[in-house]
């Protein structure tokens, strides 16, 4: 059976990075891209976790992690907020309706 | 009290009292303003009076003395650079006797006006106006006088500008008037165009002179003149025009002389005399006629020493012209002030002419003369147009004489006197007479004498005797005597008196020899037969007027009904009238001459004399010439010639009008282009409106204009690049529209701000406001750093040989 | 006591700050009270002012001098300088005057018609007077270029909020044009600073006065070899400097900002705009240009004259276009300026001494002319000098005080006007520069297109019949005639007796000759 090594957490945390990039890219829809915004964050946090155990081995990427996973919670309910408004305003959550600002 | 402190004083009480008026003058009210600034000329006509009283009573000595104190007593105003500009009385003959004359004519025109301005103040939309004639009247007063006693030339200048100021708020007096205030307008503009010459004088004298104070002015050219320094070698570039030396110096006579162009209405600024009358009738008796405009004359007589002959040449051209064209337009004017104000400025013509040949006594006797009488005649003007409802066209008048005889007699003094009435060989006639002739008898020698008068120069300066000559002339001006017939007689009376051996010997010890004399150009013959057939038409139009207003039959039966005199305003009539006879006979004459020799000879003055000699010469140089040739005089058949040219005019006239205007009438169709031209004022009116207003006004169009139209010619490169840059965007610009002040300059600066724009406009192109589009600009940015992190060695090498790929290329 | 300059520059920023914090109905009486307050403890500043012995240190000789360290980093000593001499303390005087005189005008704030609230405004007005008090007060360079910028601001604010209709647009102009200055002073500033080291072989300085009294620094400024870049450095900072102040003035071709500005801006703030604003252009050419440079300066006086003269006809042909009053009013201030150009251009104590005069003379009759213009415009609500008439019928007090303050501006003799005028022309005729004499003959027309525009007007507006639009237009009241009397009375003070204005400031003109004089070629009287 072969060992699982930091290469393989670092494979997996690319594909989920491509993923959550992917998502991001394609959706349309507001929530769609939060998710796709979760993905990449989490993809950073198998990288953290992995580098800590394998390099360090001091845990300091665990500490780093958590942070990760709760800025990501307060991320979340921000950006949900601001979907509500924007559905408020705009009755969508097309996030290519948003483009005022450009204007 | 001192002579310097009454006259400062006198200056300064009407301006105390427009102070007063100005503040209070609405609630004093109708009759009480007036009192104040009555009362105020009334105290300033008093300590002239003491000044003048006390002034004929001193010895030649004792006048210098005080006038030194006067110079003494200067104050020092301001820095001129490191000239120090003082402020002191002018105290000399001429001062005094001037200051005299313009405290007592505005004493009885403020006299007159009370009455008078009861019924022409409250014309403006039914607000009483009354009190602001005589805030602006007591301003006048102070100005005028200060004008008069200014010992500087700046301050001549300033009092000089500021009886423009009053000028034109009293021309402009009836301001709800659209034809008023156009006229005030029109004098204060005009006399600005005199004044841009009259700064360009003053600049020269500070600069070439180094000074403004009047004595120290003349000293210093009369050092010039006598040493060939300062001026008369200076060369000043103008325009690429090179002017140096004699010239130079002409230049800077004639500067000056233009603000007497404006003020004094000479030609070609005599245009807004005539429209001057738009002002209240004392106005136009105080300061149109008697006072301000004959400051022009004063400034001539002022700055005389300064003079060279070609510049005194050039005055006297300009005097000959205006007394000409402006008589000439009289004869048609139908207007009784109009036939006034052309009067006036004939008269004035011949003053200016009477100093620009040199009459310099003269010219300054007839300024006297002229401001009684025709004071007089504008206030009887006024009672007739008061009388007859305002009434001024004397076509509708005549037969008045019953009506009002005391202004019709009055008025009629004043015809005798600008007719210049007198018999000759008897030492009789009125102040006209004597002062019109002598300027004419001065032209005729300097037309036709001057080789003599030449001759006479130098041997005068041969055998020393020209001081004496002077000397004696001084002393034994005769103050005891009338004026005889004509002023070359008075001339040889005063030659024949024994000679002041004193003042003779004082004046030859620091006489220099200038001989300007013997630079005086002729006079072309034209310039004495000019004024010489001039003085004919004098008595014919102002016979004319008086005819039509008082004699023959009514033509106006409405006017003529109301016709009334108003017993209120007879007593400075009767005044002025007696100072018209008393002038002609008593003491003006003599200080006059007193007058020349003061400021010909002031106290402190060492290099004078150059200009001294060139005065006298040439004011008297008849009397010299009369002098060194008695027995051999040739101007018996001029003093009969021109002596009865009043009674051919005045004879003329009566004949012509004696049965109404059909005669006239007649005349004036056969004759109807002159006509026309005439009654059109000889289109100077058409010529400035329609060439100088116009112009400057098109001027002001073009230039406010002018960065618009050269927005289109050459600033369309700043514009095409903003637009080209702007192309890539697909907007518009959308500063804001501007209005009027396009121009180049704008241009600079929007093109500026709409580059900025539109660069923006090019950097924003990437916000697309779709999050999808920045994630992979993210994504793609993060890629490329990976990338050039991962392969930075080798991306180095391929920059690197690219380098030197192309620069072996560049060099193979 | 050595404070008491600062006090005085800093006192309106502590007025800001209250009526920031002041609830906004009693903006208008702090600043009343602040801007009071300065003018008098600027009138306690006279003292040394008043003995003209005061001057005989030399140039640079300062009263009420202060100077501390201020930002030492990176090789820059940059101080907090401040004195008065002969050239600022009339300004200064001159500038808490106006200042006070506008504050008042701003009293009727809330008739205007804005939908703004006063506190913003009137914090912004004393941001303004700190920054003009400062900009004349500082003598190091970089101080003066701060305080400079900081004035900028609140008037870009000022014009562009509280304005008229094309506020924005008049705004914007004010700000790049000035802005387009600055940055040239900016680039001449740290070319000063380096050359000075240069010259010392030390550090540097910003130190206005040292520039002239170091003899080391004067000479390498002044010299021939000396570069920027590629161009010699004299004239090439010279021609910067100018140009940054040229815009200040304003010079023509740099003048159309001004119309604009004036035209928009509320009425105040045109009084500060023309009395003080425009001077500090002025004082620009008095303080750096021409003691620091006189060797370029007497290179390019002629193109320097030019302009003056441009400006003094060219402004004059303009106001003869205009209907609009105040823009008429702002082109003749253009026109006026012109004769402070052209008296500093000849480089001789009697131009200097006009040119200062006008100055004064100017910031005492403009401001007057843009608050009756003012006066006017918040009773007929347009300013079209057309459809004006009559109005001295209807508001006779009014009526008197607009002729007094017109002829101030005319240039009559007895008031303010004349002196500064008469000086320049005057002495530019006596200037030791060939060209001199056509200009002064050219400039001298101006006095005849001054009367031609400024009676037209008087006509249009003032004389004339009665008008129905007008009818029951009520007369200046108190505090319109309370702000209108001390510049009618300056005015007359100053026409009648120059002599105490020209002391204050002689001293020091005096010295700036000194400077100046060996590098004007012919001596006076040639």
């Amino acid at each position: 059976m072969l060992d699982i090594g930091l290469n393989h957490y670092m494979v997996l945390s690319a594909l989920v990075f491509a993923l959550g990039l992917l998502c991001m890219v394609t959706k349309r829809n507001a929530i769609g891209i939060l998710i796709g915004v979760e993905l990449v964050l989490n993809a950073a946090n198998i990288n953290l976790v992995a580098f800590s155990r394998y390099q360090t081995g001091a845990g300091d990427g665990h500490i780093v992690a958590v942070f990760i996973i709760l800025l990501a919670a307060a991320e979340a309910a921000i950006g949900i907020a601001i979907f509500m408004n924007f559905y408020n305003t705009l009755a969508t959550i097309d996030v290519d309706r948003g483009d005022e600002l450009r204007h | 009290m001192e002579y310097t402190t009454a006259l400062a004083l006198g200056v300064l009480i009407p301006l105390i009292s427009f102070t007063l008026l100005a503040f209070t003058g609405h609630k004093l009210g109708k009759p009480r303003s007036s009192y104040v600034a009555l009362l105020a000329i009334g105290i300033s006509c008093a300590l002239s009076t003491y000044v003048l009283l006390g002034w004929l009573g001193k010895t030649p000595d004792e006048r210098e003395a005080l006038a030194a104190q006067a110079v003494a007593n200067q104050f020092h105003w301001a820095d001129f650079g490191n000239l120090a500009i003082k402020v002191g009385v002018k105290l000399d003959s001429l001062t005094v006797i001037m200051y005299f004359m313009v405290t007592f004519i505005a004493f009885w025109i403020h006299f007159f006006s009370i009455g008078y301005m009861e019924g022409h103040s409250d014309e403006v939309d039914g607000v009483s106006k009354y009190h602001r004639f005589f805030t602006y009247l007591s301003l006048f007063c102070f100005s005028m006088l200060g004008l008069v006693i200014s010992s500087s030339l700046l301050f001549l200048f300033i009092f000089w500008e500021l009886v423009g100021l009053c000028s034109y708020l009293l021309i402009g007096f009836y301001f709800d008037r659209k034809y008023a205030s156009d006229a005030g307008m029109k004098a204060f503009i005009t006399n600005r165009v005199g004044d841009f010459g009259f700064i360009i004088g003053l600049a020269m004298v500070v600069l070439f002179l180094g000074t403004f104070d009047l004595d120290e002015a003349a000293r210093a050219f009369a050092h010039q003149f006598n040493t060939g320094t300062g001026i008369f070698e200076a060369s000043v570039n103008l325009f690429g025009w090179h002017v140096s030396g004699g010239t130079l110096a002409t230049l800077m006579g004639i500067g000056l002389f233009c603000g007497a162009i404006g003020k004094s209405a000479q030609f070609p600024l005599h245009v807004w005399l005539p429209d001057a009358m738009a002002g209240p009738t004392p106005v136009s008796a105080l300061i149109h006629a008697a006072t301000m405009v004959a400051a022009g004359v004063y400034l001539v007589a002022r700055v005389f020493r300064l003079l060279t002959p070609e510049a005194q040449f050039f005055i006297a051209c300009i005097g000959c012209i205006t007394l000409t064209i402006t008589a000439l337009i009289a004869i048609v004017q139908t207007d009784i002030k109009k036939v006034l104000a052309y009067s006036t400025l004939s008269q004035l013509g011949y003053m200016i002419f009477g100093m620009g040949v040199g009459a310099w006594v003269a010219a300054l006797f007839h300024l006297m003369t002229h401001a009684f009488f025709k004071a007089m005649l504008f206030l009887g003007s006024g009672q007739v147009i008061e009388g007859c409802h305002h009434e001024q066209d004397i076509r509708k008048m005549g037969g008045l004489r019953k009506k009002m005889p005391v202004t019709c007699w009055t008025f009629f003094i004043g015809v005798l006197a600008i007719a210049g009435f007198g018999i000759p060989g008897m030492h009789l006639g009125l102040g006209g007479y004597f002062s019109k002739d002598e300027i004419l008898a001065v032209a005729y020698e300097r037309a036709f004498n001057l080789p003599a008068l030449k001759e006479t120069d130098a041997a005068a300066d041969d055998a020393g005797e020209h001081a004496h000559a002077i000397g004696r002339r001084r002393i034994t001006s005769d103050r005891s005597k009338p004026a005889s017939n004509i002023a070359l007689a008075s001339g040889v009376e005063a030659a024949h008196a024994p000679a002041d051996a004193h003042h003779g010997d004082h004046r030859t010890g620091t006489l220099e020899k200038v001989g300007i004399a013997a630079r005086l150009p002729a006079l072309p013959p034209i310039m004495f037969w000019l004024p010489i057939i001039i003085a004919y038409v004098t008595p014919f139009y102002m016979m004319r007027c008086w005819w039509l207003t008082f004699c023959g039959k009514p033509r106006d039966h409405h006017v003529h009904d109301h016709a009334h005199e108003s017993w209120k305003m007879f007593l400075p009539l009767a005044v002025l009238a007696i100072g018209t006879f008393y002038c002609s006979f008593a003491t003006f004459r003599p200080l006059i001459h007193d007058a020349a020799a003061a400021a010909t000879n002031s106290p402190a003055i060492v290099a004078i004399d150059g200009e001294a000699h060139n005065l006298e010469e040439a004011g008297a140089g008849a009397m010299l010439m009369l002098n060194h040739a008695p027995g051999k005089n040739p101007h018996d058949w001029l003093a009969y010639g021109v002596g009865f040219a009043w009674l051919i005019g005045m004879g003329f006239a009566a004949a012509l009008y004696r049965n109404g205007l059909a005669a006239a009438e007649r005349l004036r169709r056969r004759f109807a282009l002159i006509h026309t031209a005439l009654d059109q004022k000889l289109y100077f009116d058409h010529l400035y409106d329609g060439v100088l207003v116009a112009g400057t006004r098109t001027l002001g169009v073009v230039c406010y204009w002018f960065d618009k139209i050269f927005i289109d010619g050459t600033v369309n490169g700043v514009a095409m690049l903003t637009r080209w840059i702007g192309s890539f965007s697909g907007r518009q610009l959308d500063m804001p529209v501007q209005r009027g002040d396009w121009g180049l300059v704008d241009a600079v600066a929007n093109g500026m701000a709409a580059t900025v724009l539109d660069i923006g406009s090019q950097i924003r192109r990437p916000q697309s406001g779709r999050i999808r589009t920045y994630v992979c600009i993210t994504a793609g940015a993060a890629a490329v750093a990976l990338l050039a992190v991962l392969y930075f060695d080798q991306l180095a090498a391929g920059i690197d040989w690219l380098v030197t790929r192309t620069s072996t290329l560049a060099q193979g | 006591m050595e404070h008491i300059l600062s006090w005085l520059i800093f006192l309106p920023l502590i007025g800001a700050v209250l009526v920031l914090a002041a609830p906004a109905q009693m903006a208008r009486s702090i600043t009343w009270v602040f801007t009071f307050g300065v003018f008098l403890l600027s009138c306690a500043l006279f003292g040394p002012f008043l003995d003209g012995r005061a001057w005989d240190g030399g140039y640079g000789t300062m009263q009420f001098e202060y100077a501390i360290p201020w930002i030492d980093v990176g090789g820059f000593h940059i101080r907090y300088h401040v004195g008065l001499d002969g050239l600022s303390f009339p300004l200064i005087i001159l500038t808490t005057l106006i200042t006070w005189l506008a504050a008042w005008a701003s009293w009727n704030f809330e008739h205007w018609n804005v939908n703004r609230g006063p506190k913003g405004y009137f914090a912004l007005f004393l941001l303004l007077e700190t920054g003009v008090l400062g900009t004349f007060a500082a003598l190091d360079f970089f101080l003066f270029y701060i305080f400079w910028e900081v004035m900028l601001l609140p008037m870009y604010f000022l014009i562009g909020v509280w304005g008229g209709p094309r506020k924005e647009y008049a705004a914007i102009k004010f700000f790049i044009y000035t802005l387009a200055g600055s940055v040239l002073m900016l680039v001449a500033l740290l070319a000063m600073y380096y050359t000075s080291a240069d010259a010392v072989a030390g550090p540097g300085t910003f130190g206005l006065i040292e520039y002239v009294t170091n003899p080391a620094i004067h000479e390498m400024f002044n010299s021939e070899t000396t570069t920027f870049l590629s161009w010699k450095f004299g004239p090439a900072m010279f021609v910067m400097l100018f140009i940054a102040f040229m815009i200040k003035v304003p010079v023509f071709p740099f003048h159309t900002w001004l119309p604009d500005a004036h035209v928009e801006a509320p009425t105040p703030i045109s009084m500060i705009l023309a009395g003080i604003l425009l001077k500090l252009g002025a004082y620009g050419f008095f303080r750096v240009c021409y003691p620091i440079f006189p060797e370029a300066a007497s290179q390019l006086a002629f193109y320097v004259a030019l302009l003056g003269v441009i400006n003094i006809i060219y402004g004059a042909f303009c106001c003869l276009a205009q209907t609009d009053f105040k823009r008429l009013v702002a082109y003749s201030s253009i026109s006026h300026m012109g004769y402070v150009v052209l008296g500093a251009a000849i480089m001789t104590t009697t131009g200097f001494q006009g040119a200062m005069f006008q100055v004064l003379a100017h910031g005492i009759s403009s401001p007057m002319c843009f608050f009756l213009v003012g006066v006017i415009y918040d009773r007929a609500h347009h300013r079209d000098l057309n459809r004006f008439g009559g109005l001295w019928l209807e508001m006779p007090r009014y009526g008197s005080l607009a002729t007094l303050g017109f002829f101030a501006s005319l240039g009559l003799p007895g008031l303010c006007g004349f002196i500064g005028e008469i000086w320049v022309l005057l002495g530019t005729w006596s200037a030791p520069f060939t060209w001199a004499k056509p200009m002064a003959v050219i400039s001298a027309f101006g006095v005849v297109l001054t009367a031609a525009y400024i009676l037209w007007m008087i006509q249009r507006v003032y004389l004339g019949k009665r008008k129905e639009e007008y009818a029951g237009f009520p007369d200046a009241d108190a505090r319109e005639t309370a702000i209108l009397i001390p510049m009618a009375l300056l005015a007359i003070f100053m026409g009648i007796l120059p002599k105490y204005t020209f002391d204050l400031m002689n001293g020091t003109i005096d010295r700036v000759y000194e400077i100046m004089e060996p590098f004007t070629q012919v001596a006076f009287g040639g």
